[in-house]
């Protein structure tokens, strides 16, 4: 009967009760958005970014990955790439940041504390949130990117694919990601 | 496993957490329908306690069982089986009672909506202001609407009665007895109300330094 600290995991859940979380996750995060969740509405800036942070699918990717190409450039994508994830940051803060009384703010996360969720469900909803983001905006920016190159250079390498994979998905999905996997640990006490 | 069942059983429970307060070999049974009351000065580990059932990550060894299954286990199917009454309870404090608890719909099964409702209407409560509004005693009574219309088999008060006057207060116990008979549950109470310890509760336990010294049948 007796118990280590470290928990062992129950056995797998029934393939219906998994869907069942999911869907309970699903409904709440629909009621709570639809309620508002009462801090400012990171949206706009979300979006603002977003435009900001579109010249990335402007960089003579060709160019970039020649010999001897001035390495200002790469410093330049990468400060957009951090724009973009900032971006995409603030477009996550609706399912992150509530406020919580007296203007403190809180996570949804912490609200959920003990509630009866599967915290591994809580994580795969916002992960599905943020890859869905990510899909969108990507596919946007290789229509872009493909199509500025066509016109630039009149051919596509495999480089205009990598550059916006990496930079508008990858890199973002990794950033992002991680800060909701680390706002679950803080909860382990 | 002991052959009697209980409700809840705490089996030699001891904290492994290196950074928070422990709890030291805690060991108590309480049976099914009754109601027990934990005391102990300030910092004593009762509150503590309680988070050992309810936070879901709590180290610890030993074992927590709730009809006589490892809480921790399968923490989101047993979570929906205790009615959680605590300052240290989370909601949204901007949005009303109701908006708080058409958020509960979506997790816990079984959700009485009417019941909510009822509920708060006897208790005098008013589900559209906000809940940061509400006084202390309003808030408790609101959090206990909120754990009955889940329909739960244990409870887990914690000061609840403190800021409520004594004439409610009578009335918050007539309500419990009445949950106790009515729905066959349990009641696990903190408190600091001498009163309260000796004549309304089945079992008192008393808690210094994170160990349970006492827990005895209130004869």
């Amino acid at each position: 009967m007796g118990r280590k600290s470290v928990r062992n995991v129950a056995a797998a859940e029934p393939e219906n009760l998994t869907g069942l979380q999911r869907q309970k996750v699903r409904d709440y995060y629909e009621t709570l958005l639809s309620q508002g969740t009462g801090a400012l509405s990171p949206d706009i800036v979300a979006y603002l970014l977003l435009c900001i942070s579109m010249i990335l699918l402007f960089v003579p990717v060709q160019e970039l990955f020649a010999e001897g190409n001035d390495s200002d450039l790469f410093l330049i994508v990468w400060g957009f790439t951090l724009l973009f994830t900032t971006a995409v940051s603030f477009y996550m803060m609706k399912y992150h940041s509530v406020t919580y009384g007296n203007n403190k703010s809180e996570t949804v996360a912490d609200m959920l504390l003990y509630m009866p969720v599967d915290r591994r469900e809580n994580r795969r909803y916002l992960f599905g949130v943020l890859a869905g983001f990510l899909k969108k905006t990507t596919i946007a920016g290789l229509i872009m990117q493909v199509g500025v190159a066509l016109i630039a250079y009149r051919c596509v390498s495999i480089w205009n694919i990598i550059y916006i994979l990496v930079l508008t998905f990858v890199a973002p999905l990794v950033i992002c990601g991680s800060t909701i996997v680390l706002r679950d640990v803080q909860l382990r006490r | 496993m002991s052959e009697e069942k209980y409700l809840l059983e705490f089996v030699g429970v001891t904290g492994t957490s290196r950074k928070n307060y422990k709890l030291q070999d805690i060991t108590f049974s309480l049976p099914a329908g009754f109601i027990a009351g934990i005391a102990g000065e300030n910092g004593a580990g009762k509150t503590t306690l309680f988070d050992y059932i309810m936070h879901p990550k709590k180290q610890y060894a030993g074992s927590i069982l709730l009809n006589g299954k490892e809480i921790h286990d399968d923490y989101v199917s047993l979570r929906q089986q205790i009615g959680f009454v605590s300052e240290k309870n989370r909601f949204f404090m901007e949005k009303s009672a109701r908006e708080n608890a058409k958020l509960a719909a979506c997790l816990f099964d079984g959700w009485d909506s009417d019941l909510f409702e009822k509920t708060m209407k006897e208790m005098g409560v008013s589900l559209s202001r906000p809940l940061s509004k509400l006084s202390r005693g309003e808030y408790m009574k609101y959090q206990t609407a909120y754990a009955m219309a889940h329909h739960p088999v244990l409870y887990l008060l914690d000061e609840v009665t403190a800021g409520m006057d004594p004439v409610f207060r009578i009335d918050y116990f007539k309500l419990l007895q009445s949950l106790l008979e009515e729905e066959n549950t349990s009641v696990l109470m903190i408190s600091h109300i001498q009163e309260e310890m000796d004549r309304k509760m089945d079992f008192v336990g008393v808690m210094e330094e994170g160990r349970l010294v006492s827990w005895e049948e209130n004869l």
